[in-house]
């Protein structure tokens, strides 16, 4: 839906942030020309140009849901610093113009910069990262075809076939990949896979959720331990610290019998023992177990727990046996038999990536899973999209598949948001990533056309405010 | 060509000459050729063939007249209006109307003037020819796959032919009225192939080509041939000698289905065209677009496999590169959604709609020698149509209906998601 006069609303909700106050958000745009925009803007984690850039679209899909028309976009290093209809560029900045702008697509389920040992790796836990596995020395091709079909950033995961898989990395699809600079998140989840292998039967596959529920179970004995522990030093503290005062208030009569002690000791002519007092030893610290650790963190919800999983029946056992953990945040990935727990699924707010094309990987309703999408956000699932963290090409591919899940009765605004907003929440970047709002990362995508038509080309991309791809 | 393929002869003598092997269990024959009443013409002529397979329920093998048929006497016509009407060669008409006669299209205009008391269908979306595919992958592999002999030039696929196969009615709820079913390319010589509708039970030729395989799968160290060397000599052994089928496909009679899929592979099939006059359509050779002014030349048609998400670049930038420059291709059928993500992939590549939404129907008409019956819509062709709910090439877009020889044959629930 375009609407003008929101633009303004928007732009004064803007302003009402105090503590970024930005000349160039003033409704009706009037440019302070002096105003160096850089230095009013906190540095982004990238490059800082210190060159503005002015991007003019027809459209602004500033979120889904919520449009502009003939609006601006003013962004100076590396972040979104306004956006609004009417803005002028201030001086010395370059300008971009084209049809539709939008947030930079987010593939949550991708195996782009992996080798195919570290995706699969049975010997995988908790602790291992993602981000060690990644080699920015190889894989431009990959980073490049999937920028130049406005994917922006991807989420890989590692240890799919491990009792539990490793922490999963949240990078930019930079063609210049770097270590530091690329990384969003080197602990955006942990991620891993029950009945992955083609020929796995049903036994093997319910022993799988059970071997994941003993690893969250270790994640829970970590936090219990710790607490513990915590506790029982903080007893201990205080009653060093009890014993310490006592001694310290009756310090000079103490000194005084101390002294009288010693003065007869020595007339007996025999040897002066101080007395010793006996305190409780120092509890000890729960031995270092880096897994335990990250396993921790799922249990108490800070990561995200990913599980790709398929078919109902291991479903049904891990949503039964994953009710223990109130705490925990579950996602599921491929979830091809999800419609039999959609209502469930809603009520305990599991979100669902789901992967709508055909693989035959099981499943009751495998036939019919690209409508999924569609079935499931009825139902009042939150449904993501991803590219099935095996085929590192096909995250290229994301917003066909997003396409395909329209085609198939999904709300157009549900796609959207299943490629921005919802997945840059769900991997707790969304007050950097998924919308073109004030503050953001310029992460961003302009296109000749709507998102999901398939004659739709990539104009330019820009990742954290810099030009990565420019269409020839 | 189809005219003569389908005289009760020619065809007896295809079915005759069908030996009983694995693939086709057991062939209980019972040919009848009889005329259409409701034709009411001699010219129209329905030769009904009974395929047993085994089990307890019998195929009916139907072919009818070809299109050429004079009207007949009961005229049942009726109009279909739509936003848009793609006509099959490529161009489409905004606010087009198509008059149907009796099932076959018997009119296309903008402006057009129907009879008196002609029911007239406005309808919202576009209506386009129902996609024809020239292969498929749909009939199950022991079906399209004999193991122990490599050489099989009197087989005929359309015994394995099933209407009621899931994979056909799939096929024409994605909007695909008309598929070409192929022989493995595991047999050096798989057979004829055969062109049938996804509805109504309609076999439109019972030997469009003769199939023939370059592809690795066809090299097998347990049998023989076990090199490509030996399979070459082999094939032009047979050609030479041009007995039975081999000597159809000498004549220029009987068009070749070539598995061709790496770019030697392609060499040596036009290679093999040019020695023994041979014209027909290479299946799989992804790479084609490299090799496009030799295919120009050659007068090979390519049938592009469909590759889902994540096909390789190369590939991709090939297909689009062969798309765009003018040699005639057409698609196989491996699943609904492969084929258009196929097509939108070449979208996005830079290739015109229109040439996609001809090398979906009349490409893969002309491809699968039916062009004269399917693929656009003209006067005289069978009234096999989609329409749909926006661009058919468009991913957001859904078959909202299917009409096969005029017939409604699917329509899609109101929502589409919330059909289970």
């Amino acid at each position: 839906m375009m609407f003008s006069a929101p633009a303004l609303l928007l732009l004064s909700g803007l302003l009402a942030v105090p503590a970024l106050p930005h000349p160039h958000a003033l409704p009706g745009g009037v440019p302070l020309q002096e105003a160096s925009t850089a230095q009013e803007v906190e540095p982004g984690p990238l490059h800082d140009l210190g060159q503005a850039l002015l991007i003019d679209a027809k459209r602004v899909i500033v979120r889904p849901g919520e449009e502009l028309a003939d609006a601006q976009v003013l962004v100076d290093g590396g972040r979104i610093v306004a956006v609004g209809t009417g803005l002028v560029a201030p001086e010395g900045a370059r300008r971009l113009s084209g049809q539709v702008l939008m947030a930079g697509l987010i593939d949550p389920w991708s195996a782009v910069g992996l080798d195919g040992n570290s995706i699969s790796d049975r010997t995988a836990s908790a602790a291992a990262r993602a981000v060690d596995a990644l080699d920015p020395y190889a894989y431009d091709n990959l980073r490049q075809d999937a920028l130049e079909a406005g994917v922006t950033s991807v989420r890989v995961g590692i240890g799919r076939d491990g009792r539990i898989g490793g922490l999963s990395a949240f990078v930019r699809n930079d063609p210049n990949f770097d270590l530091t600079r690329s990384v969003l998140r080197s602990d955006a989840a942990i991620s891993t896979a029950i009945g992955a292998q083609p020929n796995s039967d049903a036994f093997t596959r319910l022993d799988e959720v059970d071997r994941l529920i003993a690893e969250l179970e270790k994640g829970k004995r970590q936090v219990e331990s710790q607490a513990d522990y915590e506790k029982k030093l903080a007893e201990w503290n205080k009653a060093i610290a009890e014993k310490v005062a006592e001694l310290e208030k009756e310090f000079k009569k103490a000194k005084r019998d101390r002294e009288k002690e010693v003065e007869e000791a020595k007339k007996a002519k025999k040897e002066h023992k101080d007395k010793a007092y006996k305190e409780d030893k120092k509890p000890k610290a729960p031995r270092y177990d880096a897994d335990a650790v990250e396993l921790a963190r799922l249990y108490t919800g800070e990561l995200p727990l990913i599980v790709e999983i398929e078919r109902a029946p291991e479903i049904r056992a891990l949503l039964e046996k994953t009710k223990a953990y109130p705490r925990l945040r579950l996602v599921l990935a491929g979830a091809t038999d999800a419609r039999f727990f959609q209502e469930e699924l809603a009520e305990r707010r599991i979100p669902v990536i789901v992967l709508p094309q055909r693989r035959d990987l099981g499943g009751v309703v495998a036939h019919d899973e690209l409508a999924l999408a569609a079935d499931l956000h009825e139902a009042g699932v939150t449904v993501l999209f991803g590219s099935g963290g095996r085929d590192a090409q096909a995250t290229r591919d994301l917003p066909l598949f997003a396409a395909l899940a329209v085609g198939r009765g999904l709300d157009r605004e549900a796609a959207l948001a299943a490629l921005t907003t919802v997945p840059a929440r769900l991997l707790d970047l969304g007050h950097r990533l998924g919308s073109v709002e004030r503050g953001k990362d310029a992460d961003l995508v302009l296109l000749s056309g709507d998102p999901l038509s398939t004659t739709t080309r990539v104009q330019a991309v820009l990742l954290a405010g810099e030009l990565a791809f420019e269409a020839p | 060509m189809i005219e003569r393929l389908l005289t009760a002869t020619a065809l007896f003598a295809v079915l005759a000459a069908t030996p009983t092997s694995a693939a086709t269990p057991t062939v209980g024959l019972a040919l009848r050729g009889e005329s259409n009443g409701a034709a009411g013409s001699d010219a129209a002529r329905t030769e009904t063939a009974r395929v047993e397979t085994g089990s307890e329920r019998p195929v009916a093998v139907e072919t009818e007249a070809p299109p050429t048929a004079p009207p007949t006497a009961a005229r049942e016509l009726v109009a279909l209006r739509a936003d848009v009407v793609h006509l099959g060669d490529g161009r489409s008409v905004e606010g087009a109307t198509v008059l149907l006669e009796n099932g076959r299209v018997r009119a296309v205009g903008k402006d057009l003037a129907v009879p008196e008391g002609t029911p007239v269908q406005v309808l919202k979306g576009h209506l386009a020819p129902g996609f024809v595919l020239a292969n498929s992958y749909l009939l199950p592999g022991n079906e399209r796959f004999d193991s122990t002999r490599a050489f099989l030039p009197d087989a005929s696929i359309v015994h394995a032919f099933r209407a009621d196969t899931e994979g056909l009615s799939k096929a024409l709820r994605a909007g695909v009225t008309t598929v070409l079913l192929s022989p493995a390319e595991n047999n050096v010589v798989g057979g004829r192939t055969a062109v049938v509708k996804t509805a109504g039970k309609r076999v439109l030729s019972p030997g469009a080509h003769l199939s023939v395989s370059l592809s690795t799968a066809a090299v097998d160290d347990r049998r023989y041939p076990t090199s490509f060397s030996g399979l070459i000599a082999e094939l032009r052994q047979q050609l030479v000698a041009g007995e039975g089928a081999y000597g159809e496909v000498k004549g220029g009679k009987l068009p070749l289905l070539v598995y061709a899929r790496d770019r030697h592979q392609v060499v040596r099939a036009v290679e093999l065209g040019r020695e023994f006059g041979i014209r027909g359509v290479l299946v799989g050779a992804s790479l084609a677009g490299e090799q496009l002014a030799l295919l120009k030349e050659s007068g090979w048609t390519v049938v592009f496999d469909t590759p889902g998400a994540g096909a390789s670049e190369r590939m991709l930038d090939a297909m689009a590169a062969y798309a765009a420059g003018g040699a005639p291709f057409a698609f196989s059928y491996s699943s609904a959604d492969d084929l258009r993500f196929a097509a939108a992939q070449l979208l996005r590549r830079g290739v015109s709609p229109d040439v996609l939404m001809r090398a979906l129907t009349s490409g893969g008409a002309n491809a699968a020698g039916v062009g004269a019956n399917v693929g656009r819509l003209e006067r005289g062709l069978d009234g096999d149509m989609v329409l749909w709910s926006g661009h058919p090439l468009e991913l957001t877009s859904s078959p909202r209906a299917v009409y096969v020889d005029g017939a409604l044959v699917h329509r899609a629930p109101q929502i589409p998601g919330a059909a289970h």
